[in-house]
């Protein structure tokens, strides 16, 4: 039987309870809470991490993971990819709005390819992060954000990057470092943007490198 | 060259269900699989090679970093221990990770050699039983010291050891006619590299052996002490998901090779004996850390022989055991590598990587296993029953960062850095030693804050002489299973405190050679 909208919606936000009763008796993560910074405990909403931080799956917002995980990238994780990317890449995407979203599209589509050679554990721990932060509540709690990603401003993203980068909790650095990974990663080694780290691509062998052989 | 006329099935495109026999089954194709499956079929027995990963040619191998990745590393090189505290590059395709390493070819160190004498009861690998293997492998590979300058990448490290009176040596690698690209990470272009892709995998298919690629090992029939069967999954064209279609394969004798995560995960996965609960334990991965400096003029640390010189002063500081003992290597520098590498996004980003011609990378491998304090991880199954490595990271490991990270920085300095910055989430460029030293001091030693990478898996089926405390005996064979043999990087009862390909080579030589002895007398008469 094929549950309604109603059932689902019921079932979703059941699961998403009981991650967030999960995290909040999970001892290590208690321990991470007692020794935070309070100045900063605001920020992360004290419940920090929720749902991406919860063992089980089925947090996935609005279709289940499973559904997420046949393919490469689901439309709602690369609306949220693409809100990251100006932030992650300030000051590194076109400015005039076409070149811009032919940058974007370039970069989605190879993140996607990367993404699709993950182990189904490795895209599954992606889309819980990727879910938490298009989901409101779990937004609001790993970054203090309600208003939707497309709604904050460059400065507002940056700000929680940095949050995460400083954080003392290891999984805020931890889904600092996946983020930022995927994107600059994957971001700098398309040809295009090679001019940007001043690296001149591969060289074009065979011509003018026979000199340089091994004797 | 794997030509036409060669034996080779791509899982992918099976259709039906196949049942298979051979006198040895070789599982993976990478340094210890690759040796062994040469010498096996030249011998004139029958033998089957499986690879998880793709088979990809010389002439697929277009210098582009994302490609390779995606195709010729595990998990597109995203993959991590299992709480993603160290960043593992493994390779994963036909020629395992002999055909994406830097072609660093080092013997095991005398002293590592010495300690698994004393320590594991491991006579049999002494450094002197051991030198006519290491002998062979260098001719079989062509390994040889790098003829030609170390490029800049190197050099800083060359002339930062020269100028501090620290010992350095040039890299031996395996490589023949080598135009000093610098990609040897994304495949050879050229073929030049002496991996098993284009020596020993092409030699084992000329004497008749076949070889199935996108197949995974997944479980071994086991009866009381003996493996009657092996049952393989087909997998998709991204080699991850199976397509349904399995192999039965019955073999005479199993040799294990691929390598510490798959070789222990696969005997679980088949409830092998393991009564004293030793399997998949004592794995190690040479943990790594960085510093990055940014040197007057500049590196071009893309181009040029990925590594050429290495510094073992800080290795071996009190002995084999005590505080953990590094070697100091550099890695290639490729826009896409050093992005990671840096852990930054925005301005500081867009700024960091805007002098990548003028970056240099230090790396400084631990060398884990030889201390109590220093017990390495354990491969487990996860829940789809694949294998994943749990590596807990403990203060004798941060201290042997926070002291890498000091070694490091005064190299560089003392080769002229500019500035200076260790691999951490709160790194900033120092522009001297005094305070590039206090900020080491400052940073806090935390797993995702501390950049950590590993590209090195060893151990997981340790070799030694008691079966109470190894799972596999010096000959390579297992101490409870009579017909199956270990011949990976799975087998070192520590790391090796070198890259390990060479070490691999010499070891899957010596334990295949004497397998051949005993399956077929008389055969291999030119081998040690």
């Amino acid at each position: 039987m094929v549950p309604g909208p109603g059932l689902r919606l019921a079932a979703a936000t059941g699961r998403r309870y009981f991650a967030l009763m999960k995290w909040a008796i999970s001892e290590q993560d208690a321990r991470e809470i007692r020794s935070f910074d309070p100045q900063r405990r605001r920020f992360l909403g004290g419940l920090a991490g929720a749902a991406w931080l919860a063992g089980t799956g089925g947090v996935v917002s609005g279709c289940s993971s499973a559904n997420v995980l046949r393919v490469p990238l689901a439309a709602a994780e690369t609306r949220v990819l693409r809100m990251l990317a100006p932030a992650i890449l300030h000051g590194l995407l076109p400015a005039q709005p076409a070149a811009r979203k032919d940058s974007l599209d370039e970069l989605l589509a190879a993140v996607s390819t990367s993404v699709s050679s993950l182990s189904s554990a490795s895209r599954e721990q992606l889309a819980r992060l990727l879910a938490a932060l298009d989901y409101r509540i779990t937004r609001w709690l790993l970054t203090g954000l309600w208003k939707p990603l497309h709604e904050a401003t460059v400065a507002e993203i940056d700000a929680f990057l940095h949050n995460w980068r400083q954080s003392s909790v290891g999984r805020f650095n931890l889904a600092y470092r996946t983020l930022t990974r995927l994107l600059a990663t994957n971001w700098f080694a398309l040809p295009a943007n090679y001019r940007q780290s001043g690296y001149p691509g591969p060289p074009s062998w065979p011509a003018g490198k026979s000199a340089m052989r091994e004797a | 060259m794997i030509a036409a006329h060669h034996h080779v099935v791509d899982g992918t495109r099976l259709q039906t269900d196949q049942r298979l026999e051979a006198d040895v089954l070789i599982v993976g194709t990478g340094a210890g699989g690759g040796v062994a499956a040469e010498l096996l079929a030249k011998s004139g027995l029958r033998v089957i090679m499986l690879e998880t990963g793709p088979l990809q040619l010389g002439r697929d191998f277009n210098m582009q970093e994302q490609r390779a990745y995606n195709r010729l590393y595990a998990e597109g090189a995203n993959l991590a221990t299992a709480d993603h505290g160290i960043a593992i590059l493994r390779g994963r395709a036909v020629g395992g990770g002999t055909t994406v390493n830097w072609t660093t070819s080092l013997r095991t160190p005398d002293q590592t050699l010495g300690y698994w004498v004393n320590r594991f009861g491991l006579a049999e690998v002494s450094a002197e039983k051991l030198a006519p293997w290491f002998d062979w492998a260098e001719r079989r590979f062509n390994i040889k010291p790098w003829g030609i300058a170390p490029n800049a990448n190197n050099d800083v490290l060359r002339s930062g050891c020269a100028r501090l009176g620290l010992q350095w040596a040039v890299i031996p690698r395996n490589v023949s006619g080598c135009a000093n690209l610098g990609y040897c990470g994304m495949g050879c272009p050229l073929d030049a590299k002496q991996s098993m892709l284009v020596t020993t995998i092409p030699g084992a298919l000329e004497y008749g052996a076949s070889l199935y690629v996108r197949t995974r090992a997944w479980k071994l029939e086991i009866r009381r002490d003996r493996v009657e069967a092996l049952i393989a999954q087909a997998l998709d064209a991204k080699s991850i998901n199976p397509t349904g279609v399995t192999l039965r394969i019955r073999a005479t004798h199993y040799l294990l090779a691929g390598g510490t995560i798959h070789s222990p995960a696969l005997l679980m996965r088949s409830h092998a004996p393991d009564p004293y609960r030793v399997l998949g334990k004592r794995s190690f991965l040479h943990p790594t850390s960085t510093s990055l400096a940014r040197m007057p003029t500049a590196v071009d640390g893309y181009y040029g022989a990925p590594q050429s010189i290495y510094s073992d002063h800080y290795q071996w500081p009190d002995g084999a055991e005590g505080p953990a003992g590094f070697k100091l290597e550099v890695p290639p520098i490729h826009p896409g590598l050093a992005a990671g590498i840096f852990g930054w996004h925005g301005r500081k980003l867009a700024a960091g990587m805007q002098d990548l011609p003028r970056l240099n990378i230090l790396l400084a491998l631990q060398r884990d296993g030889f201390d109590e304090q220093s017990p390495g991880g354990e491969v487990q199954l996860q829940g789809d029953g694949r294998g994943i490595l749990d590596y807990p990271l403990n203060d004798h490991l941060w201290d042997g960062v926070r002291r890498a990270w000091h070694a490091m920085a005064e190299i560089q300095f003392a080769a002229g850095a500019c500035a200076v910055m260790p691999g951490h989430l709160g790194g900033e460029f120092d522009t001297s030693l005094a305070g590039i030293r206090a900020q080491i001091d400052r940073l806090p030693l935390a797993p995702y804050q501390a950049a950590l990478f590993s590209a090195h898996l060893m151990g997981g089926c340790g070799m030694g002489a008691n079966p109470r405390a190894s799972v596999i005996a010096a000959s390579g064979r297992h101490h409870q299973l009579e017909n199956l043999t270990v011949v990976d990087g799975s087998v070192f009862p520590t790391s090796v405190g070198a890259n390990p390909q060479l070490s691999i080579f010499a070891h899957s030589a010596r334990i295949t050679t004497g397998l051949v002895r005993e399956l077929k007398s008389g055969a291999l008469p030119d081998m040690p």
